[in-house]
């Protein structure tokens, strides 16, 4: 019984649950959408033609959808990892470089649009047709212009400055500007990417070309040069005898105004040379100011011309001493090389092509007041106020410093002997000669004269054997005679001379000038050997290659050959300079070197 | 609940002592149900879809009854058990896929009943008994609510869209109700009858509250008032001393 009660509930509560209202149904037969509808996208940003740039802090992109009239569900674009999402169909969307990387990406757009079948998933969002769409894409840094600007002299000597051509939308470009020292100009032309500038001459200037937007956006600076100085290149080619030829080279198209020794030589001149006649041998040299304009007129700028002021080498011959500080000069036959110093450095040059060798800088740095050198060998020395630096041969390797024991104020005249000694005579109250060993650098002898004379105008022979100064009274000289380098009579000669010098290749020969006539002495007994006649011509020395004598006149020199009493040369000379004859070279005191050998009278 | 129990147990205990049969029976029948406020709930939920429409809006349906009693002369009390349901459903669907928003009442009776056989006519040899009938007590609601929408294609959905959604809440509360019928059985044999009723039932709601939260209320609730028709059969059992 109850088992059978137990069954009943049981079927009972199964019809019961078991029989749940059944809910109906609401269909709506929809039509199916089409497959596929046009869609395109059309954007407005900056662009170089191939690709987007994004090159500001914050690039404003405009779009525009054309969705055939169909819903625009929602636009997605992207960009790295990035993302816009628009929902009307035009619009605008914000690129921040800060956000976006500074590189290349390409830009995506997924256009999601109602399929309008009305249908469920239609009014949902969920049946759509998808357009999709990219573009290439750079991001670029602009802080620091992208692009150089670059300039040189063109064809025509212009100076040209050129730019790249910036990445934007032809659209928004309005002009480039250039801006200059005294330029500002506006181009309009896109596609002109250079200037050239007539104005620029080679003056220190800046540039700087910028782009500028017809939307009123910040200018780009597409690039700035700054140019330095560049003051015309001027070389002189002195191969021509009888002038010289002076190259200005200008770094851009000029004219020049070129004034020469105060006095304007030629104006609005073009040529790259022009060629002034030589002054004569010796004389200073006259200042040159060459003054660069620009090629026309229009470009003119009031006081933007360049001024380059030279001192131009008015003598012929090489100038071996430019600056002529303390210039001092000595000549070794045995080296053939000269010896020059500039205060405190020696400068020897190969002689006679006059071609610059080597330098020499002592310990101590003083100037030197004397050179001595050895007829016999290679070794020279050169005496400073309280040493003496003995150099070997034309590399000038330091052999030894002789330190004067005495406070001697001034070394007067120097030689070497044949026995390698070398004599100085020093002045300090009373004159004294000084005999230094060579080979230990000993002081072998000393001995003061007997007599005051006046040591600035005092020479030894080439051997040593005789010294030779003016009477302090201005009287005339003395002759001192040595051996063994020690003095053994001297020999007082009372004369009115303008010049005198020894003979180094003949030591017994004192060669002076004297009322128009150039006399040789025996130094021994100061006897006259011979006597030639050279009105108003002073002795100047006799070469010690040749023996050549150098003869100075009032604005000439001669050189004679002694033994055959002929003039060999002849040459205009600076009323202000004295000249010297070594190896065939002449030599003037302001520093200029000509060699005249293939000059001199066969 | 444990009161109620009680109270059917002393009220049928103390009948069962001079009980003459025992009871069973199976209705199956017909109730139309008030229900207004879940037609207000489902009228205010308007989903953002064309096409949508109310299909179903808690209509009548069909009810099981189920009790045991004791009969005695002309009384007979005893248990009731009774299962309700209706439902309301807004939505729409097409190729693409569909939208429903399905609130599904069901109602579990439980409660007293008495009867008073009116005459017992004899119909040649069956008995036709007209009676008066009154019953009350719970009712104990179960309404769901269930939202859903799915798609049966894959057209390029927008990425933010969700494909598809299916959204459901259960409020559970009870009811007390009253319910005066009249009716008539045919007693087909000493131990099987065929009973026949109408009556009208009353509710008194009370508010819903989600199932798991306490807290949160529905402000509509399930309101089964109606007219019911039912028939069935009545199994009879002597009681034996």
């Amino acid at each position: 019984m109850n088992k059978n009660v137990l069954c009943l509930l049981y079927i009972f509560i199964l019809l019961f649950t078991g029989c749940e209202y059944q809910v109906g149904d609401n269909f709506i037969d929809v039509e199916k959408p089409a497959g596929e509808i046009e869609m395109s996208v059309e954007l407005t940003a900056d662009n170089d033609g191939q690709k987007i740039v994004i090159s500001e802090e914050s690039t404003t992109i405009k779009y525009n959808l054309n969705t055939s009239g169909h819903k625009l569900i929602v636009c997605i674009f992207s960009m790295g990892k990035k993302q816009w999402m628009e929902k009307a169909a035009s619009g605008v969307f914000v690129i921040n470089k800060g956000e976006v990387p500074v590189g290349n990406y390409t830009l995506k757009c997924d256009i999601y649009v109602s399929s309008g079948s009305g249908s469920i998933a239609d009014q949902t969002g969920m049946e759509n047709y998808l357009g999709t769409y990219s573009w290439p894409v750079e991001v670029i840094t602009y802080e620091e212009p992208a692009y150089s600007l670059t300039y040189k002299a063109n064809a025509d000597g212009y100076l040209e400055l050129s730019w790249e051509k910036p990445l934007l939308n032809e659209s928004i470009f309005d002009y480039y500007r250039v801006i200059g020292s005294s330029l500002d100009v506006k181009i309009t032309d896109r596609d002109q990417l250079s200037y050239i500038c007539k104005s620029h001459i080679g003056q220190s200037a800046d540039y700087q070309v910028s782009v500028y937007f017809k939307n009123g956006r910040t200018p780009w600076l597409l690039g700035y040069a700054n140019l330095p100085m560049q003051y015309p290149e001027i070389t002189y080619d002195s191969s021509n005898p009888d002038s010289l030829q002076i190259n200005i080279i200008r770094p851009y198209k000029s004219v020049m105004n070129i004034e020469y020794d105060r006095k304007l030589l030629v104006s609005e001149y073009a040529a790259d040379f022009i060629r002034v006649p030589y002054a004569a041998f010796g004389a200073s040299n006259p200042e040159m100011v060459v003054e660069v304009l620009p090629w026309d007129k229009a470009d003119r700028v009031f006081s933007a011309n360049i001024h380059k002021y030279e001192s131009v080498q008015a003598s012929s011959g090489i100038l071996i001493t430019p600056e002529q500080n303390w210039a001092r000069y000595g000549y070794n036959v045995q080296e053939d090389i000269m010896y020059v110093s500039s205060y405190g450095e020696i400068t020897n040059w190969l002689w006679p092509d006059i071609i610059r060798y080597k330098e020499y800088k002592g310990p101590d740095g003083n100037n030197v007041n004397n050179y001595a050198l050895s007829m016999y060998n290679s070794r020279m020395a050169a005496a400073h106020n309280q040493t003496i630096d003995v150099l070997e041969s034309k590399e000038m390797q330091h052999v030894r410093t002789i330190k004067l024991e005495n406070p001697y104020s001034f070394v007067g005249a120097m030689t070497f002997t044949k026995d390698d000694k070398l004599v100085c005579l020093v002045s300090s109250l009373n004159q004294t000669v000084l005999v230094y060993r060579m080979s230990d650098g000993a002081l072998e002898n000393s001995f003061e004269l007997s007599e005051y004379l006046n040591a600035y105008n005092a020479s030894f022979s080439s051997d040593g054997r005789y010294l030779c100064c003016e009477n302090s009274d201005r009287s005339g000289f003395t002759m001192v005679i040595l051996e063994n380098n020690r003095p053994v009579s001297m020999k007082k000669m009372d004369l009115s001379y303008s010049g005198l010098c020894m003979n180094p290749l003949n030591p017994e020969q004192l060669i002076v000038s004297t009322q128009g006539k150039i006399q040789v002495y025996n130094c021994r007994d100061l006897s006259l050997v011979h006597s030639l006649d050279y009105p108003g011509m002073l002795v100047s020395n006799v070469d010690p290659k040749t023996g050549f004598l150098l003869l100075r006149g009032s604005g000439n020199v001669k050189v004679i050959n002694m033994k055959t009493n002929t003039v060999l040369y002849t040459k205009e000379v600076s009323s202000f300079s004295e000249c010297k004859l070594y190896g065939n070279v002449l030599l003037s005191n302001t520093g200029y070197a000509l060699h005249i050998e293939k000059y001199l009278k066969k | 609940m444990k009161r109620l129990i009680i109270v059917f147990l002393l009220l049928t205990g103390s009948f069962a002592g001079n009980a003459q049969k025992i009871t069973v029976e199976y209705n199956a029948g017909f109730g139309s149900y008030n229900m207004s406020g879940m037609k207000d709930l489902l009228n205010t939920m308007l989903p953002e879809l064309n096409g949508v429409k109310t299909t179903d809006n808690f209509p009548g349906y069909l009810m099981h009854d189920m009790r045991i009693g004791f009969e005695w002369k002309r009384h007979q009390l005893g248990g009731l058990f009774d299962y309700m349901n209706t439902a309301g459903k807004k939505g729409v669907s097409d190729y693409s896929g569909d939208y429903s928003l399905v609130i599904r009442t069901k109602g579990y009776k439980a409660g007293l009943f008495y009867r008073y056989t009116l005459t017992d006519v004899l119909l040649g040899e069956l008995h036709f008994q007209p009676y008066l009938e009154m019953s009350s007590g719970m009712i104990f609601n179960n309404v769901n609510l269930k939202e859903s929408l799915h798609y049966n294609i894959s057209g390029n959905p927008a990425p933010e869209n969700v494909p598809g959604m299916e959204e459901q809440l259960k409020f559970t509360g009870p009811n007390f109700f009253l319910a005066p019928a009249i009716g008539a059985r045919l007693k087909l044999c000493s131990f099987v009858a065929v009973n026949l009723s109408i009556g009208y039932e009353w509710d008194a709601v009370k508010k819903l509250y989600m199932d798991g939260d306490k807290s949160k209320k529905l402000t509509k609730n399930a309101d089964w008032s109606g007219f019911r028709a039912q028939g069935g059969l009545i199994f009879l059992y002597p009681c034996t001393k």
